[in-house]
């Protein structure tokens, strides 16, 4: 009697169970109900103030391998207005059958004007979300919005990551583009009066979206596609100035960032061009003399591209090919750091490293917030020139 | 009595169940109050704690060496009488009961927030519940040895991760260091004592199941919890910073959320919930047989399943209704855990050990 | 002291097993044996097979001779017994010959006198000739029975490419003279029991004296002793009496059908139980980790042997989990996907009428359809089988739109995966398993998993099979026993006995 009354009361625990565990069926969403956004765009509005936002919704069986002929529009961009300087994704449903599926979306555009004006609260917005990505690269774009928004992209046909892959290309081909320009990182710094520095990506061609499929039949790709244009300066959230294409490599190289860039040396009446590589970049901040001093010491690789000097390679002409790249860095550093303290652009963290330094000597510095205006750089360099490619020395015409 | 004394855990046994039950919550909720309150210097907190613990564990030891064969709730009924020792035994009992609780809000907060927010959160608890309360029925052992089977696994997968998560490590990030007074550093660690050093004290009901070495195995669990406390922080700080991770409800799930070891390996977060939540059940494993075996030895019940199924509903309600949220939580944890937890670890068993020494000089003393 | 008591009684239950009737105690006149012979056509029921052949020793000595043909070699009733009657009629010597003199004259091995009724049936039952003579007071049987020696057969179900091609047949003589072949220590033990009122089936359990540890011996003679049944026709029917209980179906002993592989085993202190006209030897106690080592693994190099161990446990893990695991991140957790995979199988899943889950079970059903149609069809049509399930369910349902192309990748890689499992009955609780995972991923997905999947642990821990908990060496850890369960070691460092087991002895080498 016992016994059965127990099993009794098992089985009742078990149907108990079994019914809890239905309850989970109301986070059930099937795949295909899902609209994987992959590219989203912010923008103000200066009439009407707040902002819009610009969403590009993966059109699966326009990316997935072909079934039937023809071209399928890959994605498709929606756009919302909201009355403040956030997002609001629940007003997307209004326009869209399926429910919107962030986790995965490439990357995010902001508008220069909306830059200017402040990201804290959309950052904030960001942060909160448990299924955002925050590994995600941050653009900055001076082309109007919907024109990006509305552009497909050749050769990479999500627009979202085609940006970023550029964005990818700037940092290990080129040094063009921080590697430390994700939404992480603005929001590490948000706090703090250390720099980010985001990549600036503007329309090519004469701002002509490509609206349509016909796109991918049209051989010039140059027409209406992404290009990288340099970096755009966000201290505390808020875009303060922009760094030229020519000098982000410069600024990633102070900063230690770098992987790789490239530099053309002129010497004896040609130009050597050079790739270097494999940087080990060493900063510290000292008091010489009551003067701050920055001192960066740069210690890399050297691989020869191109050589179009009359004279012949030999050491003396490859310490002086060092000793032509050692200065000409030197200046285009001191250049940038000149221009950065002019514009009152803290691009090396220099008030956030005065601020953590202890002792006497810099207690007059940790109380003017200006003072690391008064910091003077001096960059040593250290190159091993490693190869030269296939041919030692140009064939000479002459 | 002696019923539930078969069963035996081995030394090594015991450690897993010390670091377990230690970590268990306190790994992925403790980094981030730590972090909030002392920034970069977050991690001496650990440190410092585990000295004063030195102390309470001379306590503990010496309370379960007076009857080393009787937990802590048949000592206090068998020291301090039926009536006072019952009201000490209930005390303890409802301890567990409130751990076991907490212990399952964390969880069901944790699942409603990352993977199912339209579930209810009881469904979470219950489930959990459900399969803690099979394995305090089925006993120590049981409970033993799925520590022993589980404990590897998690703590490889959590290597491995905060491995490959130094990719993004920056000595930058750590600095200022040694910014803290020591004022400031010892007001800090009193939460870090209550929880989760303190509230370890629940693993004393074990010890007379320990047949070796019990002294160190508690010793050696309380050191690894405090390295692997430590070293959590600091690395939180050196991937993270901390002015990010002060911001984090959960900064170890940001720090896995963000890893990215090839390009198609990211969202590696699963990992982290998985072996958080294998965490978080072999603590509640532990609570919940201490609740039920404490039940079963005050009121002298001999089957474990009539005390073990109720206790489901009664946490899972307890749960909904301790906190309404986080924030209450981490107010709680503020202000009052440290007392809350001196009570429990240190007043009680203090009590307990003296009364013991006295009334075995007691009984002693007329024979000879 | 209980089990001491019951295994002294044991000689006396299996005669008080053939009597369920109330004739127990008739015992042998020796002025009728005719009433006699009687009574024992009546109990059989007067088969058409059972002889009675009357002799005479001297003229004035009648004998009968009772025996059942289908039973017995006749040559050897024929050219032994009848003619040492006939050659010895009415000798000098035959007119004095007492029944005990008898027995030591015929020239039969196996023999021994009885009186009681029932032990006569039993005698005639095994294939026993048994000799009345008026007068005397004991019957003397003798074995005759028909020695039909199958050939040993290959193994079937446990292949190996390499090492011994043997395997038990159902002759208990043949299987335990496997056995016997291959361990010639002494102290290897074999104790006979008698199983079922119906049956008599002798079982028989097997172990080394100085290896298995006493409390497990006993174990098993105390389970099978309270088996009550009538009729025991295969080890599986042991098996289920005496094995373990679980709530997960999961072999707690296991089977096997090769001798080597029960050797093996009675060599690391385990006991076998071995039935009577059962090809299978019953092996116990077994832990969770020795499902996935294939006797193959002996024959090779240790360090491939591990390799294989590994892939062995790999493919368990796949077959519980893939399919649960694709339900839960197509349904409940799609940001686990990687962003090109979640494209891709959203653009597959386009116009699939189906939600995930059912689609799963849909597939994963209809291959249970088709792999039990394999086993049970005969072998010409199990092409057919084959084209009609690579078809159908493979190229034509996605072509139909009915299913999605990824859904059948996964139930094939979980197909190929279940039967890598060394033990067929593994390979069918590894079955179970992954349904009941699927059942809990379309729920509650990866928490359901994970619930899952923590029950499942617990409930392991919580087994043992004849007190070995069931998660040795792991939990509890035997750290010296892990270079036989996680990875091979060379049989030159393998020194021990599984300490897990708690052998008499420790060293393999004294």
């Amino acid at each position: 009697m016992n016994v059965k009354r127990g099993i009794w009361k098992h089985r009742f625990l078990a149907s108990v169970m079994a019914l809890l565990c239905l309850t989970g069926c109301w986070d059930m969403i099937e795949v295909n109900q899902l609209a994987i956004v992959n590219f989203v765009g912010m923008d103000l509005n200066p009439e009407q103030g707040g902002s819009t936002f610009y969403y590009q919704i993966i059109n699966p069986t326009g990316i997935a391998a072909q079934k039937t002929s023809g071209i399928n529009a890959p994605v498709y961009t929606y756009s919302i207005r909201t009355s403040d300087s956030t997002e609001n994704p629940s007003k997307l449903t209004d326009g869209i059958s399926k429910t919107p599926f962030f986790a995965h979306y490439n990357a995010m555009v902001v508008t220069e004007r909306a830059a200017r004006k402040g990201l804290v609260d959309q950052l904030n917005f960001l942060e909160k979300q448990n299924d955002r990505q925050s590994t995600i690269p941050l653009i900055i774009t001076d082309s109007p919005l919907p024109a990006i928004m509305r552009t497909y992209t050749s050769l990479e046909r999500l627009p979202g990551r085609n940006a970023r892959l550029i964005i990818d290309n700037g940092t290990y081909q080129t040094g063009e583009a921080s590697p430390r320009s994700q939404i992480k990182h603005v929001a590490e710094n948000l706090e703090s009066t250390i720099l980010t520095v985001l990549p600036i990506i503007s329309l090519s061609g004469e701002d002509v979206p490509s609206t349509d499929t016909k796109k991918y039949e049209m051989i010039d790709a140059n027409k209406g596609s992404f290009l990288l244009k340099g970096g755009a300066l966000i201290k505390q959230g808020k875009m303060i100035g922009r760094l030229k294409s020519s000098e982000m490599p410069y600024y990633n190289l102070l900063n230690g960032q770098i992987h790789i860039f490239h530099q053309s040396v002129p010497l004896h009446e040609g130009h050597v061009d050079l790739r270097v590589e494999d940087f080990t970049v060493q900063k510290k901040l000292v008091m010489e003399e009551g003067k701050a001093v920055l001192r960066v010491h740069l210690k890399a690789e050297v691989h020869m591209e191109n050589n179009t000097q009359d004279v012949k390679l030999d050491e003396a002409n490859l310490r002086e090919i060092k000793s032509q790249l050692d200065k000409l860095i030197r200046e285009k550093c001191e250049r940038l750091f000149a221009k950065s303290k002019k514009n009152s652009w803290d691009i090396m963290g220099l008030e956030a490293m005065i601020k953590q330094k202890r002792g006497q000597p810099w207690a007059e510095a940790k109380r003017n917030p200006e003072s690391w205006k008064e910091t003077q750089l001096d960059v040593t360099t250290q190159f091993i020139i490693q190869t030269f490619g296939n041919t030692l020395d140009p064939y000479k015409t002459r | 009595m002696s019923g539930t004394l078969k069963e035996h855990i081995s030394g090594w046994q015991f450690f897993l169940i010390t670091v377990n039950y230690s970590l268990g919550t306190a790994f992925f909720i403790r980094p981030g109050s730590m972090i909030a309150s002392t920034k970069q210097d977050g991690w001496m907190i650990p440190l410092l704690a585990s000295v004063f613990m030195l102390a309470v564990l001379w306590i503990w030891l010496g309370m379960a060496k007076v009857y080393p064969n009787l937990s802590i709730v048949q000592l206090a009924v068998e020291v301090a009488g039926k009536p006072i020792g019952g009201f000490i035994a209930l005390l303890y009992i409802w301890y567990f009961i409130q751990t076991s609780s907490w212990v399952t809000r964390n969880l069901g907060d944790f699942m409603k927030t990352i993977l199912m927010p339209n579930t209810p959160i009881t469904a979470f608890h219950i489930m959990f519940l459900a399969i803690a309360c099979y394995a305090a029925i089925k006993g120590v052992e049981t409970i033993a040895r799925t520590s022993e089977i589980l404990t590897p696994f998690v703590i490889f997968v959590m290597l491995t991760i905060y491995v490959c998560a130094l990719k993004e490590w920056d000595w930058g990030k750590l600095e200022p260091m040694f910014q803290s007074s020591f004022n400031k550093l010892m007001k800090d660690t009193g939460p870090v004592i209550g929880f989760p050093y303190l509230e370890t004290v629940t693993i004393m009901m074990l010890a007379p199941h320990v047949k070796s070495r019990l002294k160190t195995a508690l010793l050696l669990g309380m050191t690894v919890t405090t390295l692997l406390l430590s070293g959590i922080v600091l690395i939180t700080v050196g991937v993270l910073g901390a002015s990010r991770s002060s911001h984090q409800v959960y900064p170890l799930y940001t720090i896995v959320k963000e890893l990215q070891i090839a390009e198609f390996i990211e969202n590696l977060e699963s990992t982290i919930v998985i072996s958080w939540t294998i965490w978080i059940f072999l603590k509640l494993c532990i609570a919940y047989y201490c609740a039920v075996i404490g039940i079963c030895q005050l009121f002298k019940l001999k089957n474990r399943t009539g005390a073990a199924i109720p206790l489901i509903f009664l946490i899972a309600g307890i749960a909904i209704t301790l906190n309404d949220n986080v924030i209450g939580n981490i107010a709680w944890d503020k202000r009052y855990i440290f007392q809350y937890s001196c009570f429990y670890g240190i007043v009680l068993p203090l009590l307990l050990w003296m009364l013991g020494k006295f009334k075995k000089r007691k009984r002693k003393g007329p024979a000879a | 002291m209980e089990i001491m008591e019951s295994t002294s009684l044991r000689k006396g239950r299996r005669w008080m097993n053939g009597s369920n009737s109330k004739s127990s105690s008739v015992k042998f006149n020796k002025y009728d044996p005719e009433s006699f012979i009687k009574s024992i056509q009546e109990i059989l029921g007067n088969p058409p097979d059972l002889n009675h052949h009357p002799f005479a020793l001297t003229p004035d000595r009648q004998g009968h001779c009772l025996f059942i043909n289908t039973l017995v070699d006749k040559g050897k009733i024929e050219d032994t017994i009848l003619r040492f009657f006939s050659e010895n009629f009415a000798t000098e010597d035959a007119v004095n010959w007492t029944m005990n003199e008898l027995r030591y004259q015929i020239p039969i091995s196996n023999s021994s006198t009885i009186t009681d009724l029932n032990d006569c049936v039993l005698a005639l039952m095994e294939g026993n000739c048994l000799l009345l003579l008026k007068g005397e007071d004991e019957i003397l049987q003798l074995d005759v029975s028909m020695q039909s020696m199958r050939p040993i057969p290959k193994p079937e179900t446990e292949m190996t490419v390499r090492g011994p091609q043997e395997a038990f047949n159902e002759d208990m003589a043949t299987s335990l003279s496997l056995i016997r072949k291959r361990i010639k220590a002494a102290d290897l033990r074999f104790e006979q029991f008698t199983i079922g009122s119906k049956t008599e089936s002798r079982v028989v359990i097997v172990y080394m004296e100085e290896l298995a540890p006493t409390e497990v011996v006993e174990e098993f003679r105390r389970r099978l002793n309270a088996i009550n049944t009538d009729s025991i026709l295969d080890v599986s029917y042991v098996e289920d009496y005496i094995s373990d209980r679980t709530f997960i179906p999961m072999p707690m002993m296991q089977k096997s059908e090769r001798p080597d592989v029960t050797v093996s085993h009675l060599l690391e202190g385990r006991v076998a139980v071995m039935v009577d006209g059962s090809p299978l030897s019953l092996i116990g106690p077994i832990t969770f980790f020795q499902f996935f080592s294939s006797p193959e693994d002996y024959f090779q190099r240790a360090d491939i042997a591990t390799f294989m161990l590994w892939i062995r446990f790999i493919s368990f893990l796949l077959a519980i989990f893939v399919p649960a695991l694709y339900i839960a991140v197509t349904i409940y957790q799609q940001s686990l996907l990687p962003p090109s995979l979640l494209i891709s199988i959203s653009a597959q899943r386009e116009g699939v009428p189906f939600p995930s889950y059912i689609e799963a079970f849909l597939m994963a059903g209809s291959f249970e359809i088709l792999r039990e149609a394999g086993l049970r069809m005969p072998r010409i049509a199990g092409q057919a089988i084959s084209i009609v399930g690579a078809l159908v369910l493979g190229e034509a349902a996605v072509q139909a739109g009915l299913v999605s192309a990824a859904m059948v990748i996964v139930v094939a890689v979980t197909a190929i995966a279940s039967f890598v499992a060394p033990y067929y009955n593994f390979g069918l609780s590894q079955r179970f398993l992954q349904y009941a995972f699927m059942l809990l991923a379309s729920f509650m997905g990866l928490f359901g998993i994970l619930c899952g999947a923590l029950f499942a642990v617990v409930h392991f821990a919580s087994l043992r099979s004849f007190t070995v908990p069931f998660l040795a060496p792991i939990a509890p850890t035997y750290v010296s026993d892990w270079k036989d369960v996680l990875a091979r070691r060379g049989r030159s460092k393998i020194k021990t006995y599984p300490a897990m087991n708690r052998t008499k002895q420790k060293r393999r080498i004294p």
